[in-house]
């Protein structure tokens, strides 16, 4: 294929449904990502349904990608990277109500790098984004 | 002419996943677009060479028909599929999320994902 240049101000976002390690769909995200980061995208993931237990702290799995370390590298990096409120509040991530000076809703079991958001979150990612990709069951 | 990039990541004969992702490429197609598939995880066993049904008989339709196959080295090795085994005409990529972005944000115009 033809090498083409890069714009640095392209956005890509990935909407992510499953779970971490059920399947292969977050290693997929997340190289996915990082080549588009190496290629000098921005990058925006968002962490929807069961895709919300990647933000999980601690992760700690012996034989796959460690998918929660793979997103702190990812932010560390300039990723945006957001989950759904509803779906975490399911999941028993959320403890409080929104705070606005952290812009998320607190919660002490999920990555700091990731924002716990409505889903006006992810409304705000189409808005700005140049291309959307979902992975996994929804 | 209108790029559509498809992204299939799930097996051909477990689901209607494959199946959809065909007949949307054989629309797209019909419909004068240029289509490029694209095998990643187990959506590489949709590469395999001689399979029999829908899946198979459109990808070796779709590729007489000049859409671009692209299948993940990684994955392919992952499940053991040598070269010999992926149906001829399908390029086998060891950069495949590289060209995958690439095409995605700089020629096409929609992607869409299974």
């Amino acid at each position: 294929m033809v090498e083409v240049e890069s714009d640095p101000k392209k956005t890509l976002s990935i909407m992510l449904f499953s779970g971490p390690y059920g399947s292969q769909d977050a290693d997929h995200m997340c190289r996915i990502a990082e080549k588009a980061m190496d290629k000098g995208y921005g990058v925006q993931i968002f962490l929807y349904g069961d895709g919300v237990h990647a933000q999980l702290k601690g992760q700690a799995p012996k034989m796959f990608m460690n998918i929660g370390e793979k997103l702190t590298d990812l932010a560390k990096r300039g990723a945006i990277i957001k989950s759904c409120v509803r779906c975490s509040q399911a999941r028993g991530y959320v403890e409080d109500e929104f705070d606005e000076e952290a812009d998320r809703y607190p919660s002490s079991k999920a990555l700091d790098e990731v924002k716990i958001y409505s889903l006006y979150g992810f409304i705000n990612f189409i808005k700005s984004t140049d291309k959307l990709i979902t992975l996994g069951s929804g | 002419m209108a790029r559509i990039c498809l992204l299939i990541t799930k097996p051909p004969h477990s689901d209607e996943n494959a199946e959809r992702m065909c007949g949307v490429s054989q629309r797209a197609r019909e419909s004068g677009m240029d289509v490029a598939i694209y095998l990643l995880g187990d959506g590489v066993l949709c590469a395999k060479a001689g399979q029999k049904g829908y899946v198979g008989d459109n990808i070796r339709a779709a590729l007489e028909n000049g859409v671009s196959i692209i299948a993940c080295q990684q994955d392919l090795e992952a499940r053991a599929i040598s070269k010999d085994h992926v149906e001829s005409g399908i390029e086998i990529s060891d950069d495949f999320e590289g060209i995958f972005v690439e095409d995605v944000m700089e020629r096409a115009d929609r992607v869409i994902s299974w």
